[in-house]
C-alpha cells in the first residue's frame, strides 16, 4: 500500500473564524435578555414578595377580610337543637362581630360570611362551619346589611365525647374581581386561601 | 458589526417579550360594568302612580319608617318588638300581572352611593304579604320590609322584579320613594314603634 499523499489543509475561511465569536456573544445575550425581561415582570406581579404568612391575631383584634371586618370574641361549647335535629347537638361555637364592608346586603351562609371562616382540625385540614347564625339588636338575622354590624356565631358540630381545650380558626381573605371563567365582578374568597389567611386565631374553649 | 447584530437581535427579543407581557396583562384588564347582560329592563315611576311594564302593573301606596316591628303572629303575641340599630322601611302597595300568574318577591332598595339593600332578614317577623302571587288582571297586595342605616334612607329607590328560579326576569319596576333629606329626618323622628307588618289590619 502506498501511503496517501499528504493533503494540504483547507484554506482558513473568513466565516468559520467568525462563527465562534458570534456564538460567544449570542448565548450570554439571550440569557441576559431573558433575565432582563423576566425579572421586572416577576417583580411587577409580586413574585419576589415574601410568601404570604398566616398572621396570628388575639381575640378582640379587628381583622379586615376585604368583604367583612370581623372581631372575634371567643370560642365555647354549646348544645343546640336545629330544625331537623331530633336530639340536642353539641357545637363548638366562635362568636364574632361582623361589619359588612360591601355596598350590598351579604348573606351569613353560603356565598357570604360562612365561606370565609374555617377551623383547622388536628390533621391540618380546614373545615367550614356547619352553620352561621346572626343576631342584630337582640333578634335573629340571616344576613348583614351595609352599615349595620351584627353579632354572628359560627358553629361546628362536635361528637358527644369531644372536649377540645383549644380551637384554631382562620379567617380567609376576600378579593373583589372576576372569576377564572366568569366575568362578573363580585367578592370572592381567595383561591387556595388555606395558604393565605387574613388572620389565624388559637382560642381557648370555654364550656357553657 | 457582530456586537451590533447581537444588540439588534437581543433588543428585538427583549422588546418583543415586553410587548407580549404587556399584551397578556392588557387581556386581564376589563372595564367594570355594573349592568349584566341578563338584567331586566326597568320602568321608572313614583309613589302613588300605576307603573306599567309588559309583565306587570305596580303601585306603591305606603312608605312607612319604623323603629321596631311587632314579632310573631298578629295580636296574640306578648314577645318584645324587633328593634334595629338603623330603621325599618316598610313599603306597601298593589300589583297585577299582565299575562300569567307571577311572584313579585324580589325587591331591593337602592340608595345613593351605590348601596343595595335586600329585604330585611328578620326571621321572627312574619308578613303574609311578603311572598304574594299575582294573577292576570286582578290587583293584589304586597308589602316589603327593608332594614337600613338612618343615613341611607334619603333618596331611596325600590326595584321590584319577577321572582323565578330558572328564568331571568325580563322586566323590573323602579319606584322613587320620594324621600328627600328633610323628609327622611322627619320620617325618622316620627318613626312608628311596634309596627305590625303582618298585613292583618
Amino acid at each position: 500500500m502506498q501511503p496517501l499523499p499528504p493533503v494540504a489543509p483547507p484554506p482558513a475561511s473568513e466565516p468559520q473564524a467568525e462563527e465562534p465569536a458570534r456564538r460567544r456573544f449570542l448565548v450570554p445575550a439571550i440569557i441576559g435578555g431573558a433575565v432582563a425581561v423576566l425579572l421586572p415582570v416577576l417583580w411587577l406581579t409580586g413574585g419576589l414578595d415574601q410568601t404570604p404568612q398566616q398572621p396570628r391575631r388575639a381575640p378582640e383584634q379587628i381583622v379586615d377580610q376585604g368583604k367583612f371586618t370581623v372581631t372575634v370574641h371567643d370560642a365555647r361549647i354549646t348544645t343546640d337543637k336545629g330544625v331537623f335535629d331530633t336530639k340536642p347537638q353539641r357545637y363548638v361555637v366562635v362568636r364574632m362581630r361582623v361589619v359588612n364592608n360591601d355596598k350590598e346586603t351579604a348573606s351569613l351562609s353560603s356565598g357570604g360570611l360562612k365561606d370565609g371562616v374555617a377551623a383547622r382540625t388536628k390533621a391540618g385540614t380546614w373545615l367550614k362551619p356547619d352553620d352561621v347564625e346572626g343576631m342584630s339588636a337582640g333578634s335573629p338575622v340571616t344576613s348583614v346589611q351595609p352599615g349595620l354590624p351584627i353579632e354572628a356565631t359560627a358553629m361546628w358540630k362536635m361528637g358527644p365525647a369531644d372536649s377540645p381545650r383549644q380551637f384554631t380558626v382562620g379567617l380567609l381573605e376576600w378579593e373583589f374581581g372576576t372569576g377564572f371563567t366568569d366575568a362578573e365582578y363580585r367578592w370572592r374568597v381567595v383561591e387556595k386561601a388555606e395558604d393565605r389567611l387574613a388572620a389565624l386565631f388559637t382560642l381557648p374553649v370555654a364550656a357553657s | 458589526m457582530n456586537a451590533r447584530f447581537v444588540l439588534i437581535r437581543g433588543g428585538a427579543g427583549v422588546a418583543g417579550c415586553a410587548l407580549l407581557g404587556a399584551a397578556m396583562w392588557l387581556y386581564t384588564v376589563e372595564p367594570k360594568v355594573d349592568a349584566e347582560v341578563l338584567d331586566p329592563i326597568r320602568t321608572s315611576g313614583k309613589v302613588g302612580k300605576v307603573i306599567s311594564n309588559p309583565e306587570f302593573d305596580l303601585k306603591v301606596e305606603g312608605v312607612v319608617v319604623a323603629r321596631s316591628l311587632k314579632q310573631g303572629l298578629g295580636s296574640i303575641t306578648s314577645r318584645p318588638p324587633v328593634t334595629t340599630d338603623g330603621v325599618f322601611l316598610i313599603v306597601t302597595g298593589r300589583a297585577m300581572a299582565q299575562k300569567e300568574p307571577m311572584t313579585l318577591d324580589t325587591a331591593v332598595l337602592e340608595t345613593p352611593g351605590g348601596y343595595t339593600f335586600k329585604k330585611a332578614s328578620r326571621t321572627s317577623v312574619s308578613s303574609n304579604l311578603a311572598f304574594s302571587d299575582f294573577q292576570p288582571l286582578i290587583w293584589g297586595r304586597w308589602s316589603h320590609i327593608f332594614e337600613v342605616p338612618k343615613n341611607r334612607l334619603a333618596g331611596a329607590h325600590m326595584v321590584i322584579s319577577e321572582s323565578s328560579l330558572f328564568i331571568a326576569p325580563s322586566a323590573a319596576t323602579e319606584v322613587d320613594l320620594g324621600i328627600t333629606k328633610a323628609r327622611a329626618t322627619q320620617m325618622i323622628n316620627t318613626a312608628a314603634v311596634n309596627y305590625d307588618p303582618s298585613g292583618r289590619s
